[in-house]
């Protein structure tokens, strides 16, 4: 573009540039080019606005733009904490399944799981149907039900050879062991449109001695494109979506 | 306004100026593609046999050598440490069998529907010590087939360590020369050309029958 | 050659949106999935024809329906009920693991096979001998008239892409809508066995 370099005479911030016309192809060179024209309206308008201001003015005139340049990306949205209620017998929606909680139990030994001496095993039995249309891993339904917290939970054990040093300051509660109710056996896919009873155990100290348990269920978000771990399509355990009490049953005798 | 007269210049062709470059760029393009390699090495080279070390006819000594990570301390040199393995083994017969002899335990094998059984004799060399687990005696048809080259299948007359001598005790090797019998399942009519022996690779050697 | 300060013209500016803009709508609206250069080589058949897929030979000799599939160590009991396909494999060039297993209803709802009970849902082959296999598949009941089960080499996670480019089978299990009924309502149990050789007759190719 040839530079129509007219010399300006503004308030304020004036600049003088030498005439000079351009052919193409030419070379340019600093003390000869037009400035740019982004430059030029960009400085017209700052000075029209921002020369007769103060410090003080400039500043803050800076911050609203600023606040309001974010206002498009969303930077005013509603922080989400709220979680939907949790009740036994109403279904919900987690993920690409369906969840019915059923209740709460405690046993001493469960199929092939045997706590350690001085534990029990807490389980809860929900049902579950996968209502996508292609199977789903059972863990990714697991990882969606984290640990009741402040009930007794036993965390989970550190890696081995991990220091005490660098452990947390809150233990980590582990992923429930998950087995299907009716065979007390362990499946490692949820097939859609098949339902299950499903029980989540974890492992729960002697000492708790409550009659309810907190049970949270975490809404489970498909990542389709994962830049980060590279694990395109999959479900990513997220906030938490629903919050509730179960209450405990006490095994009578002779149930699992 | 000022006025100016550059004087007029042909300018050489693109491909006079660029010359140079044109010449390197194969080069550039290869060292590229070399560089990217990466997966080449880590995973398919490792993952099967790949390197004939040696190739022999049948009744000669193929050299094989083949180095490996010890996991589990067997040889001297410790835990983790590279060990060199070399043998020496020589194919001295190649045949069909009409049964297979009976396991270490339990019943004996019959030989499947639709299978053949070939029966391949070797004689190893190799210095006292050498680790001997994960052999792989295997055979090979004109049309490039090869049986017997799996390593996750149980060996078919149960014997854990193929390759140990009759009598030892565990995949150490216990006497400078010992004899190795080793059986494969077959598609009849198959034509058998090669034997080829590995411990998991990717060095091999071949012996032309 | 140019030196000094870069010049933003109306000009760049209309070629660099131009580009971006060209850019975005190849990238929206030409097929970029799984379409035209990846698709798997679909070798279709039906129980009981020996299919080849390059790398081996697949038969499926049987199929059963079962509300409860039992071995020696555990029993298992279905959520629907258990659709029990045993083939047959025989490796033609090597050291074969094939992964691929999975059973698709006329919705297009896809089931993956079971590990209890010793069902297999995944199979080491090499050549020299057929290699029988049992897979078990938790279906519902509305999955049963029309589904087809489809073996391979690759596995069939994120939308097949093991099998990109391989040979595929995919053998119609031939179930009616009537049979599913019947299926469905009888209360059969199946035995599983571990993969192992053929125990009757002859061999698959």
């Amino acid at each position: 573009m040839a530079g129509r370099g007219r010399s300006r005479d503004r308030a304020g911030g004036a600049r003088k540039v030498p005439d000079a016309p351009l052919r193409s192809g030419a070379m340019k060179h600093a003390r000869t080019a037009g400035p740019d024209l982004a430059y030029r309206l960009g400085s017209r308008v700052v000075a029209a606005v921002a020369d007769d201001m103060s410090t003080t003015q400039r500043v803050v005139a800076g911050v609203v733009a600023a606040l309001v340049a974010v206002t498009p990306f969303g930077a005013w949205g509603e922080v989400e904490a709220q979680a939907d209620p949790l009740t036994p017998g109403t279904a919900v929606e987690v993920g690409p399944f369906e969840v019915t909680v059923v209740r709460a139990v405690t046993a001493d030994e469960l199929s092939y799981l045997t706590p350690a001496p001085g534990n029990h095993l807490l389980a809860l039995v929900v049902d579950v149907t996968n209502t996508g249309d292609v199977a789903e891993y059972t863990s990714t339904f697991g990882r969606a039900v984290p640990a009741p917290r402040n009930v007794g939970i036993i965390p989970q054990e550190p890696p081995a050879g991990a220091e005490a040093a660098d452990q947390p300051d809150e233990p980590r509660l582990p992923s429930p062991s998950v087995l299907n109710v009716e065979d007390a056996t362990s499946l490692t896919f949820l097939n859609p449109g098949v339902s299950y009873q499903l029980a989540l155990i974890w492992e729960q100290s002697d000492r708790w001695s409550g009659t309810a348990v907190p049970v949270e269920m975490l809404e489970l978000e498909w990542v389709e494109d994962d830049p980060q771990g590279l694990d395109d399509g999959h479900w990513f355990p997220n906030q938490v979506a629903f919050r509730g009490r179960v209450p405990v049953k006490q095994p009578e005798a002779g149930e699992r | 306004m000022t006025t100016q007269v550059t004087p007029p210049v042909r300018p050489r062709g693109w491909w006079r100026r660029n010359a140079v470059w044109l010449v390197l760029l194969p080069v550039a393009i290869a060292t590229a593609a070399g560089a990217s390699s990466f997966r080449v090495w880590a995973f398919w080279w490792p993952d099967g046999l790949h390197h004939e070390v040696d190739r022999v006819a049948a009744g000669e000594p193929a050299h094989l050598v083949n180095e490996y990570v010890d996991l589990l301390a067997d040889a001297p040199e410790g835990v983790d440490a590279t060990v060199r393995r070399e043998v020496d083994a020589t194919v001295t017969g190649v045949e069909q069998v009409d049964e297979l002899p009976p396991p270490v335990y339990g019943d004996p094998v019959v030989i499947p529907d639709g299978s053949v059984a070939y029966e391949v004799r070797l004689r190893f060399a190799a210095k006292p010590g050498t680790d001997v687990s994960g052999c792989q005696i295997i055979l090979v048809a004109d049309d490039g087939t090869r049986y017997g080259e799996s390593q996750s299948v149980t060996n078919l007359i149960g014997n854990l360590y193929p390759c140990a001598a009759p009598g030892a005790e565990d995949n150490l090797s216990d006497r400078p020369e010992w004899d190795v019998t080793s059986y494969v399942l077959v598609d009849p009519g198959a034509r058998i050309t090669q034997v080829r022996l590995a411990f998991g690779g990717p060095e091999y050697v071949t012996t032309d029958l | 050659m140019r030196h000094g300060r870069r010049r933003i013209t109306w000009k760049g500016t209309a070629l660099v949106l131009g580009a971006v803009t060209a850019g975005c709508t190849l990238v929206a609206y030409v097929p970029q999935d799984v379409g035209v250069v990846e698709t798997p080589f679909v070798v279709e058949g039906a129980v009981g024809e020996t299919l080849d897929l390059t790398y081996a030979q697949l038969t499926v000799t049987d199929v059963r329906v079962a509300d409860t599939v039992t071995n020696v160590s555990e029993a298992a009991a279905a959520g629907g009920t258990f659709l029990v396909v045993d083939a047959t494999w025989r490796a033609a060039q090597g050291p074969t693991a094939l992964l691929g297993a999975e059973v698709t209803d006329p919705e297009g709802r896809r089931f993956w096979p079971t590990d209890q009970a010793g069902c297999a849902n995944s199979a080491d082959v090499q050549p020299g001998y057929s290699w029988r296999v049992t897979y078990c598949f938790d279906l519902p009941r509305d999955a049963l008239a029309g589904a087809t089960v489809r073996l391979a080499r690759g596995d069939q996670k994120e939308e097949h892409a093991g099998q990109r480019r391989d040979a595929v089978a995919v053998i119609d299990l031939g179930i009616s809508p009537e049979q599913a009924d019947t299926l469905w309502e009888a209360a059969d149990s199946v035995t599983t066995e571990a993969p192992g050789y053929p125990t009757t007759g002859g061999s698959a190719g």
